[in-house]
């Protein structure tokens, strides 16, 4: 209570201070505007005066006589003269310095003495004696008594030294006689005692004025503050953000509803405590600098762990604002709290985003690559070795397109658990995209350390993985590549590894292979051959090479099939099996496929309109895989159709049992509608993918062509001729021509006809060759007609009967 | 620095003022040659003379500002001694001069005032009578002829007031004491030469 009564009395005293601060204020400001005014007003007046008496001294006293002799009268002088030089100080005083004490006084002066001038000029008389009466009254405008004092002072001079030295000018007697100085003397005093009271009056009365407006002002001050802050409280009380005051101990002043609850407290309990308790105690340290750095530089911001009544902690964002009184000392800081935790929890899961694979939570390429860089600095320091593996999923594309993207991640992550679980604790695995994952094995000391992991991986994936649909199996191809193999750099490591994993593929897939510095050569090689494939494309350069598919039984030729070749000018003879593959990895095998398409039926109808061959001549064309799974394939065969007039049912497409093996209701959708456009189909390569034989009825082909290795293999013994006598037999039941491919020599040629093959073709009959050549052959148009001779003497021998 | 500068020019300023109040004051208080006429009334003068009464005699120049300020002290004696005293004034006039030149307005203003007898005197001959050379110049005679005062009305050039002159002239008519017989006249000359005595 004493504390809030001294509390109380120091206010006042600060308020009465204030007012009387600003009333001096406001009486000093219209003290000048008076002043200002005043010396305006006396500018004019002076002027005016200093004109009138030299008119005056030009009516009164234009001049001075020697009997007949006149003479300009020294009034005339003196008006002009010493009034100019009384007038032109306190004018120029006015214009330059208005307001100022000096110009006041000097006024002053100047007034009393265009007194005495007027006096003079007009004889002394008594009438203009009250012209320094009203000089004083005028002077009292400036409500200034030491200008008074000034005025008074002057007229004392003029007459005490005038007295002393002229006596007669100013008393009339030819001595000083000083009761009559003091008698003028006091009157004047007199005036101006009552003239200074007057004027004391009057700026005590201003200063009442000053005061009552001072007051009136603060009050209107204080009366908006206490509006402005009655505002802020309840605007702080209704924030929902959590807003506090701290005070320069670190206590707690106030605190808004949204603070306190954001902290597990009520408002009256957090009031007086301190504001750390709010704060984990590992931030403490930080918060107090920051609370510090606050009170210096009025504003700072920290993220901290803020900690609940309850004890849970959460994240936190505190903006400390600190104020400070009129002399700069500080007073308290407000603290902006904001509940972070969720932004926190973001930024954290958008961190390990940035360094994880979303579909399996592996570290990505960035922490990988990071990793590597690390056990380089590692490695150095302890003089270790590391490796890094390159894997992916052999195939895992066809997976992919024909189970669906759903199936294809759920294998990417199982193939990830599977990695997960074949490598120790320490090591790290990594999705670097696709179906392309990376092992970073550390502190291993040989190779074979790191083929262990391998070996294990490749035993892992010989169980079958199950996926929603289906139950699959699949293999890997890895590559390794060991630290001491190559310079201190991540790019070349990995790039070293990912050549060694794709030499595993070329090999067969389903390996692993360990990086040797005379891969890479290997690599370019691969580059430059993909290089020139690339351009081939471009420029059409290959070649199409026809090998004749005869009837077995007459020898005529009945078709061809089309076989791409290709020449490259520093290469050489490029074998199908280089380049294709390349093609289907590197996305060109399509519009090679297309290519293919169109050649082979230009030159078919070519063949058909000169040499007039038989409509029912076939030109067969094989379809990648690729390309039967093309969205366009329809419309692109419709389309050469259409460019080379061939009729539809003049052209076989051949596709691998494989393809057909992929997803089997799409297939026989596809293959209808192929056969709706009237082109025939027939199964190449029958008889690898047993599954085939299961839903050959259910495919719209009409031939099967049997593989060339049943073909090759038939003369080492009766079981591959049975295999093949089966197909034969099972296409008779299906009403499918059989073609047999692959046909080498007279024997198996015998033993297919025996076996009741429709149609054949090998090198028995013909090398593949060039359209020209294939012309000629079709002019004969038939094939080692004389051999057929010979292989009907054959036949008598084996069979007789059928002969 | 600002403040400076002024604070010296109002001292040039003042001393200025003072100079310049200085030559005023010495102008002003510098008196004329005083008169010292004979002991009785010079009949010669023509003027009348009238027994039984005070007579008085104004020498003035009727263009000199001063005039104004000698004639309205005495027309204050008149008022207060009308039947002690008569009044005559002379108004200079040059030989030669217009007629009228010397009735401004002091000549109306004085026939105006009751007691006063104004007469032109050319070439201030009367006044040299009463050994009047300035302007201003005043001589009291008493009821029996005999000179009694000498001197000016005025206390210093033109200036109307309180002065020596007036206040011994009426003593002497009060019949009282007065140690003034003589005093200073301030005013123009009546000759062609200055009749003022500057003290070096």
């Amino acid at each position: 209570m004493k504390y809030r009564s001294t509390l109380t009395i120091d206010m006042h005293d600060q308020q009465n201070e204030e007012i009387a601060k600003s009333a001096q204020n406001l009486f000093l400001q219209q003290q000048q505007i008076l002043y200002k005014r005043t010396d305006q007003l006396f500018a004019r007046l002076m002027i005016f005066q200093w004109l009138a008496s030299i008119v005056l001294a030009g009516i009164l006293s234009p001049h001075t006589w020697m009997g007949p002799v006149s003479h300009v009268h020294p009034h005339i002088f003196m008006a002009v003269f010493l009034g100019g030089a009384v007038t032109f100080f306190p004018v120029f005083l006015i214009m330059n310095k208005p307001g100022e004490a000096l110009t006041r006084h000097s006024v002053a002066i100047g007034q009393l003495l265009m007194s005495g001038i007027l006096i003079h000029i007009t004889d002394g008389r008594i009438e203009t004696h009250f012209h320094i009466f009203g000089s004083l009254a005028f002077i009292a405008f400036y409500r200034d008594w030491r200008v008074l004092t000034t005025a008074t002072i002057v007229v004392a001079l003029d007459h005490f030294i005038r007295g002393a030295f002229a006596p007669m000018t100013v008393f009339g007697v030819p001595s000083s006689e000083y009761w009559r100085w003091l008698e003028h003397m006091s009157w004047v005093v007199f005036e101006d005692a009552i003239l200074m009271v007057a004027i004391a009056q009057s700026v005590s009365e201003l200063h009442r004025i000053a005061e009552r407006q001072a007051m009136l002002e603060l009050s209107t001050v204080i009366i908006k503050k206490t509006e402005e802050e009655l505002k802020k409280s309840r605007v702080l009380e209704n924030a929902v953000e959590g807003i506090s005051q701290i005070d320069k101990d670190g206590r707690f002043i106030s605190v808004n509803l949204a603070f306190a609850s954001i902290f597990g407290y009520t408002p009256q309990e957090l009031s007086g405590m301190q504001w750390l308790i709010t704060i984990d105690v590992s931030d403490h340290a930080a918060m107090i600098q920051t609370l510090s750095n606050a009170k210096i530089s009025g504003k700072a911001e920290a993220e901290a762990t803020g900690m609940r009544k309850d004890g849970t902690v959460f994240y936190t964002q505190m903006t400390l604002i600190s104020t400070f009184d009129d002399e700069g000392s500080y007073i308290a800081s407000h603290c902006f709290l904001k509940n972070i935790s969720e932004r926190k929890a973001l930024e954290a899961k958008i961190s390990h985003q940035a360094f994880h694979d979303a579909l399996t939570g592996l570290p990505n390429r960035i922490l990988f690559t990071d990793r590597v860089q690390h056990a380089f600095d590692r490695a150095q320091r302890l003089s270790g070795t590391f490796a890094v593996m390159f894997l992916d999923i052999d195939n895992f594309k066809s997976v992919n397109d024909s189970l669906g993207h759903d199936e294809g991640d759920r294998l990417l992550i199982s193939f990830a658990r599977i990695l997960q679980e074949s490598v120790r604790p320490g090591d790290t695995v990594a999705r670097m995209g696709g179906d392309e994952f990376t092992i970073l094995l550390e502190d291993i000391q040989a190779v074979e350390d790191a083929s262990r992991v391998a070996d294990r991986i490749m035993e892992s994936l010989l169980h079958p993985i199950a996926l929603e649909t289906r139950v699959i199996n699949i293999s890997s191809s890895m590559g390794i590549a060991l630290s001491s193999s190559t310079p201190e750099d991540t790019e070349t490591l990995l790039r070293n590894a990912d050549t060694a994993m794709y030499l595993a593929k070329t090999r067969g897939k389903a390996g692993y292979v360990v990086f040797e510095v005379s891969m890479n050569q290997h690599l370019v090689d691969r580059l430059e051959l993909e290089s020139a494939l690339r351009e081939a494309v471009r420029n059409n350069d290959f070649q199409l090479k026809y090998q004749p598919v005869v009837n077995m039984e007459t020898g005529e030729i009945v078709g061809a099939e089309a076989l791409l070749r290709w020449h490259h000018i520093k290469l050489g003879e490029v074998a199908p099996e280089k380049f294709i593959p390349i093609a289907e990895q590197i996305g060109l095998l399509e519009p090679m496929g297309l290519w293919v398409l169109r050649q082979a039926c230009r030159q078919a109808k070519i063949w058909q309109e000169e040499l007039s061959v038989s409509q029912s001549f076939v030109m067969s064309v094989n379809l990648s895989t690729r390309q039967f799974h093309s969205a366009n394939l329809l419309q692109e065969i419709k389309k050469v159709l259409l460019e080379t007039g061939l009729e539809p049912h003049c052209l076989e497409l051949e596709i691998t049992e494989s393809t057909l093996n992929e997803d089997v209701e799409a297939t026989i959708k596809t293959l209808n509608l192929l056969k709706e456009l009237g082109v025939l189909l027939a199964v190449d390569d029958f008889g690898t993918g047993y599954n085939t034989l299961s839903y050959l009825k259910r495919l719209p082909v009409d031939s099967v062509k049997i593989d060339r290795s049943f073909i090759n293999i038939m003369d080492s013994g009766s079981q591959p001729a049975s295999i093949v006598h089966s197909i034969i037999m099972l296409c008779r039941a299906l009403n499918l021509s059989v073609s047999g491919a692959g046909i080498e020599n007279a024997d198996q040629l015998v033993q297919l006809q025996l076996l009741g093959c429709d149609l054949g073709q090998g090198y028995h009959f013909s090398t593949p060759i060039d359209g020209n050549a294939f012309l000629e052959l079709l002019k004969v148009g038939f094939i080692k007609r004389e051999h057929y001779a010979e292989i009907e003497k054959k036949l008598q021998e084996y069979h007789p009967a059928a002969a | 620095m600002f403040y400076s500068k002024f604070t010296i020019l109002f001292i040039v300023w003042v001393i200025v003022l003072l100079a310049g109040l200085r030559q005023v004051t010495r102008y002003d208080s510098v008196p004329g040659i005083s008169a010292h006429p004979q002991k009785s009334w010079p009949s010669a003068s023509g003027i009348h003379f009238i027994r039984g009464n005070y007579n008085l005699v104004l020498a003035a120049h009727p263009q000199c500002p001063c005039t104004r300020a000698s004639l309205e002290e005495l027309a204050q004696l008149l008022s207060h001694f009308p039947k002690k005293l008569n009044a005559c004034v002379l108004f200079y006039k040059p030989h030669g001069f217009e007629d009228g030149w010397e009735k401004t307005g002091f000549w109306k203003s004085a026939s105006l005032t009751p007691g006063i007898q104004v007469m032109t005197d050319v070439d201030g001959k009367k006044a040299t009578l009463f050994d009047a050379t300035t302007s201003g110049q005043v001589v009291l005679y008493d009821p029996n002829g005999h000179l009694v005062f000498s001197g000016g009305i005025t206390s210093s050039q033109g200036h109307i007031g309180a002065n020596n002159g007036s206040e011994a002239i009426a003593a002497l008519i009060n019949g009282e004491h007065t140690s003034y017989r003589n005093t200073p006249v301030f005013g123009c000359s009546l000759g062609n030469s200055t009749t003022r005595i500057f003290k070096k």
